[in-house]
């Protein structure tokens, strides 16, 4: 995969341990989505969840964990 | 072989030769309707794991340059062949070249407004009921009509944080101006959210938006004021 672009380049954002949650939120949630019987999308968002144990947490809850001292992780299989 | 769909990109911008995408598989255009498609070859839609999230995104990214916004797909777009795509691609065709006129030299910035007193608020609404006034013969409150009580004390206070969300979001967006070319505003239903706002913003305005929410950020310390991107415009196209 070629480098993301500068224009792109989110290094050095200070909440950027916020990135991975809020790319999941797009991606999975937002989005063109080509309607028809093409479409195999990714419907129910929970459904997906439970396939990302990883993501079992709100952005907000990762935020709180993330922000706080001492805590730069997100404990995998952390629930709301 | 089926065709898995990352994004639209203007007429004759095509992937650089090297780019991989979801399962390590090449990215190619497929032009459709006066429009580029960032394609990839995959035998069945992909499972929605991490990996596989991250690879949309990049070729998302990859496929954008400071002049070139291109539209990005929500994941799991994939048909059983090319064919397949075009019928809905073409009917739409002049939208998506209209939003790529519109998007050009933008993107997404996304904001979301914590209320840092909730914690309190929670404890109180979840707390026991205050004690309830003298009722004569009918006695002290049965627990079912405590249960509503809480119910109501936390609906009544989710209204409120929806209603502040909205307007702190209105006087962030009149702060901001110009800078920002579209907003999307969402309720963020959790216990300390107030609203969920994504911006559209030209690239020459990136750091006076930054500037622009950071000071407001500083004016508002009852809030924790989350900011992330640039992203490519996902809440946008939705």
């Amino acid at each position: 995969v070629t480098p993301r672009p500068s224009g792109l380049d989110r290094t050095g954002d200070p909440v950027d341990e916020l990135s991975l949650a809020e790319l999941v939120n797009r991606v999975l949630d937002k989005g063109v989505v080509i309607t028809g019987d093409v479409t195999i999308s990714v419907a129910g968002v929970d459904l997906v969840y439970l396939g990302l144990r990883v993501m079992l947490t709100s952005v907000e809850t990762a935020t709180n964990r993330t922000l706080a001292p001492g805590s730069t992780t997100i404990p995998p299989g952390s629930t709301r | 072989m089926g065709r898995y769909l990352y994004c639209i990109a203007p007429p004759r911008h095509v992937p650089p030769p090297a780019l991989q995408g979801i399962a390590d598989a090449p990215v190619e255009a497929l032009p459709i309707a006066g429009l580029s498609l960032w394609t990839s070859h995959l035998a069945a839609p992909p499972s929605a794991d991490l990996d596989a999230i991250r690879r949309h995104n990049l070729v998302v990214e990859a496929a954008t340059t400071d002049a070139i916004t291109p539209l990005p797909l929500r994941f799991g777009q994939w048909a059983a062949d090319a064919d397949r795509l075009a019928a809905p691609i073409a009917e739409r065709a002049e939208d998506y070249l209209r939003l790529l006129g519109d998007f050009a030299g933008a993107l997404e910035f996304g904001l979301r407004l914590l209320d840092t007193g909730a914690d309190a608020a929670d404890s109180e609404a979840d707390g026991p009921a205050p004690a309830p006034a003298p009722t004569g013969s009918h006695g002290p409150a049965a627990p079912g009509r405590t249960h509503l009580e809480t119910v109501a004390r936390k609906l009544h206070r989710r209204d409120a944080l929806s209603e502040r969300g909205e307007a702190v979001a209105a006087e962030l967006r009149r702060r901001l101006g110009s800078l920002v070319r579209r907003e999307s505003v969402a309720p963020l239903p959790t216990s300390h959210g107030l609203v969920s706002i994504a911006h559209l913003v030209g690239r020459h305005d990136f750091s006076p938006y930054r500037q622009t929410v950071a000071a407001f950020r500083g004016e508002s310390p009852e809030l924790r004021l989350l900011l992330s991107g640039p992203w490519p415009p996902y809440s946008f196209v939705t």
